[in-house]
């Protein structure tokens, strides 16, 4: 069976009806959140006009703050050292180094062709594509009807949804909705019965299954 | 002070547009001797040590440079834009991998972003009135700001740090936000 990346961001959706919390779009602008925050967080702004605002708003305070800051001692000669460094990169072809990267969308995609997923037999696969100790971001591309097993976190977790819809604590949310469950909350998600879903979740550690089934599942589908 | 009927001088935003239309070295240093030892201070308070924190300014100035000339003053006001570039060089800095990095505002991945009437507010207008309505924020809510663009913290590690409750952090950097937002008229 293929598995196609769904568009990203989906030119049908509408805008996003569910948001991550300001503060963490203020720590966005500010840039302390971790890759996998960052990574959820973009995704999440691929589609959502009001949140990229709100950021760049928050980024209007880091400007305002930077201009009152009390200015560094800098060497003598640092501008004639920076000029000279321009002097030296003219006529290269434009090699800005900034984090412009690769975009989301051609890792996203290049992560849904790979190879290398853990397939369970109803079809449900999982993805690992980034993480460190404070998170772990994983691409989920469930059947359609699926019934995740019941289970709670430590930490919080944080779903985007790409495609498809995901049916969680009476909400339905679809491509682009941003989906925070609170530490210790226990949840027992669906797929939407039409299409399949592939989602993209922050866990910050193993999830607690909390079924006989679950504990029994649960080395197979270790996170 | 009052504010002058004709600006004397050219603005940032006017000096960061004349080094990307022509190469304007005289713009260039009047921007480097205003912002290059500030986004240093930025660097040293976020954790660089003051012989990194030169070279990281060096780099950040030079991309100022290069980058100018896609520099949009209608989209960002000059502080804020040399304030992403900074903080995009600091975060490069501390990453080990960098493939992971995102830029939303990407066009390639972005839906167009709409252009509301009120964010064509003159980028130098707009900076004055966020300049003060910093100073209308209550010392709890804009010491937290400063925690978190001053010292790269994030809110979770601001709570941790002053020792007050997460809630609570949470509440005064929203209130924070609204203040600024109402300030800058955007909340109608």
């Amino acid at each position: 069976m293929t598995h196609p990346m769904p568009l990203f961001p989906d030119p049908a959706a509408g805008a996003p009806a569910f948001h991550p919390d300001e503060e963490f779009l203020l720590d966005y602008a500010a840039g302390t959140t971790s890759q996998t925050e960052t990574l959820l967080l973009a995704a999440h702004m691929a589609y959502c006009d009001s949140c990229r605002r709100a950021v760049q708003a928050a980024r209007n305070v880091g400007g305002m703050l930077l201009s009152t800051l009390e200015p560094a001692q800098l060497p003598p000669n640092m501008l004639n050292r920076t000029l000279t460094a321009i002097d030296s990169a003219v006529g290269r072809v434009d090699t800005v180094t900034d984090t412009i990267v690769p975009p989301l969308a051609a890792f996203l995609a290049e992560n849904m062709a790979a190879k290398q997923w853990k397939t369970l037999p109803n079809g449900f696969r999982m993805r690992r594509i980034a993480g460190e100790s404070s998170g772990r971001a994983w691409l989920f591309d469930a059947p359609p009807g699926m019934k995740l097993l019941p289970h709670r976190h430590k930490g919080d977790e944080w779903t985007v949804i790409l495609s498809g819809v995901f049916l969680d604590g009476g909400h339905a949310y679809h491509p682009g909705d941003f989906a925070r469950l609170e530490d210790g909350e226990e949840h027992r998600p669906k797929i939407g019965v039409k299409s399949r879903c592939v989602s993209l979740i922050m866990v910050r550690d193993t999830p607690t299954y909390t079924t006989p089934l679950g504990k029994l599942a649960a080395p197979f589908i270790k996170l | 002070m009052p504010e002058p009927l004709f600006s004397p001088s050219p603005s940032f935003e006017d000096l960061i547009v004349a080094i990307g239309a022509r190469q304007d070295r005289t713009a260039f240093a009047a921007l480097f001797a205003h912002f290059a030892p500030r986004v240093k201070a930025y660097l040293v308070r976020t954790g660089s040590d003051s012989s990194g924190a030169d070279e990281l300014t060096q780099e950040v100035m030079l991309l100022v440079w290069r980058k100018a000339e896609r520099y949009d003053p209608a989209q960002a006001n000059a502080a804020t834009w040399i304030f992403t570039i900074a903080r995009n060089k600091r975060i490069d800095k501390f990453r080990r991998d960098r493939h992971l990095d995102f830029d939303p505002d990407d066009p390639t991945l972005s839906p167009e972003p709409e252009r509301l009437p009120d964010h064509r507010l003159e980028a130098a207008q707009e900076a004055r009135r966020l300049s003060q309505a910093i100073t209308i924020l209550p010392e709890e809510q804009a010491s937290l700001l400063k925690l978190a663009f001053y010292e790269g913290k994030s809110h979770s590690v601001i709570a941790a740090e002053v020792g007050l409750p997460l809630g609570t952090v949470k509440s005064r950097l929203r209130l924070a936000l609204a203040r600024l937002r109402a300030h800058l008229g955007e909340d109608k």
